[in-house]
């Protein structure tokens, strides 16, 4: 299987604080991978670079395709819009047919258990409920790469459950490659293959070292 | 904005402080001289017979509503691009502060004179000092309404590649309705006290033209009338243009 990401020596500094240290990790198509570590060693960061949302000081990033779906720790809904025009939005950023995009958002609603939602605003949904209308977003644009930050972030445990639940059921369908940001593995997938674990070294503490667990 | 103050609405209350204003207003034009203080009979009275004049809304009344349209057309218009674009680049911001500070802080009056000379009388001085001055007060709401535009949402719409269009209608736009229907809101009422001044000082029609004869004729009542005509004006611009267009902002909003 080919690499759909792949990050050679990636270094990545905010002001005096490098967050990323010589970052080397390569993702295959349609593989699952967890990315876990304790806070501040940029896992989120990692995800940030993939989605063009940050530039790496230096280093080698090929990123194969741009067709990616990004689930952000909050939901980032647009506020004024309904949850059906919401999940409908990238579809329509790709100059898809309305009507067809409206129904790939209501399919995937249902999916995501929120059937009879689809003209509601997000400040009338719980949390739980915004989380997953941000994963049927990111699944709506089909992508070729998934990067989920912390999602279930704020749920508790019942929530979290049962968005892993949803989660694994989506991605059974999905030929995405997956990067999922976790504190805690139990939230990710059945899918994932792979775990990355990133930690400071204790003697350079800016320096991430990868190293993968199972 | 209808609440409930204790068990009574709040109308009632707005109505009972109308209704004091009144009284008072009634009060002082008694111990006072018809001269000095015209009655809230008298002014209605007048402004009945400004009506029953023919000419009056052609020659005073039109030109100043036109005036009105034009200059809150142009003032609100420039205010919200410069505002926009002022939000967008960074430098243009800094470059417009300087411009910024002197029109808002300089009296309008001053501002007044100055174009007096420059545009000579009648509409074009009239519409351009009102335009001058009301643009910078939409351009410091939309500016700030633009930095306050949910950074989050932007990254949002980067990843999925929403294109220009689409961020700016479905972003920017309903992020910057309230701070721009709060600037027009403040400049609809600057810009009409303004064409009043304007046209008092530099117009050969208008209300504010027919305000100054009526002050060199001692015409107190009419005046008066004058005076609560152009308070109409503000009161039904903002009840039948603003009111409307934040309450279906506020809809969308949620």
């Amino acid at each position: 299987m080919t690499s759909i990401i792949k990050m050679k020596d990636i270094h990545k500094r905010f002001g005096s604080h490098t967050v990323i240290n010589g970052l080397n990790l390569e993702v295959k198509r349609g593989e699952a991978m967890g990315l876990t570590g304790p806070s501040g060693v940029g896992k989120s960061t990692i995800l940030r670079i993939i989605a063009g949302l940050e530039t790496p000081d230096s280093g080698f990033l090929h990123v194969g395709s741009a067709h990616i779906g990004y689930v952000f720790q909050e939901p980032r809904l647009l506020p004024w819009d309904t949850i059906l025009h919401n999940v409908a939005l990238p579809l329509l950023a790709q100059k898809a047919d309305k009507k067809e995009a409206k129904n790939t958002a209501r399919n995937l609603l249902h999916q995501m258990e929120l059937s009879g939602f689809e003209n509601a605003r997000p400040h009338q949904l719980s949390g739980g409920m915004r989380q997953r209308v941000a994963l049927a977003r990111a699944l709506a644009v089909t992508p070729d790469i998934l990067l989920l930050d912390e999602p279930f972030t704020g749920l508790d445990k019942i929530l979290r459950e049962s968005m892993r639940r949803l989660l694994d059921s989506a991605l059974e369908n999905c030929q995405a490659a997956v990067i999922h940001v976790t504190h805690d593995p139990a939230e990710l997938s059945k899918k994932t293959t792979r775990v990355v674990r990133l930690c400071r070294d204790k003697k350079q503490c800016c320096e991430t070292i990868l190293s993968e667990v199972s | 904005m209808s609440g409930c103050t204790g068990r009574l609405p709040a109308p009632l209350f707005q109505g009972v402080g109308f209704l004091l204003l009144i009284l008072g207003w009634e009060m002082l034009s008694r111990h006072y001289s018809g001269l000095v203080v015209a009655g809230p009979r008298e002014t209605l009275a007048a402004l009945f017979r400004l009506f029953e004049d023919n000419t009056f809304p052609t020659l005073h009344l039109l030109p100043t509503l036109q005036r009105i349209g034009l200059a809150l057309c142009f003032g609100i218009g420039c205010g919200a691009a410069l505002g926009i674009l002022a939000g967008f680049v960074e430098p243009v911001r800094l470059m417009l502060a300087p411009a910024r500070w002197i029109l808002t802080s300089i009296p309008g009056v001053i501002v007044v004179v100055v174009f007096m000379l420059w545009f000579g009388m009648g509409t074009t001085m009239v519409v351009s000092i009102t335009a001058t001055m009301v643009a910078p007060i939409v351009y410091v709401n939309v500016a700030e309404g633009m930095m306050s535009v949910d950074r989050n949402l932007l990254e949002m719409a980067r990843v999925y590649r929403l294109p220009l269009h689409m961020r700016l209608t479905r972003i920017y736009v309903m992020a910057l309705a309230g701070p721009l229907l709060s600037g027009a809101v403040i400049a609809t009422g600057n810009g009409i006290r303004l064409v009043v001044l304007a046209e008092m000082l530099g117009a050969n029609e208008g209300i504010g033209h027919a305000l100054a004869i009526a002050r060199t004729n001692l015409q107190t009542d009419e005046l008066y009338a004058l005076t609560l005509l152009a308070m109409l004006v503000i009161g039904s611009v903002e009840v039948l243009f603003l009111r409307p267009i934040r309450r279906a902002v506020q809809r969308r909003r949620g």
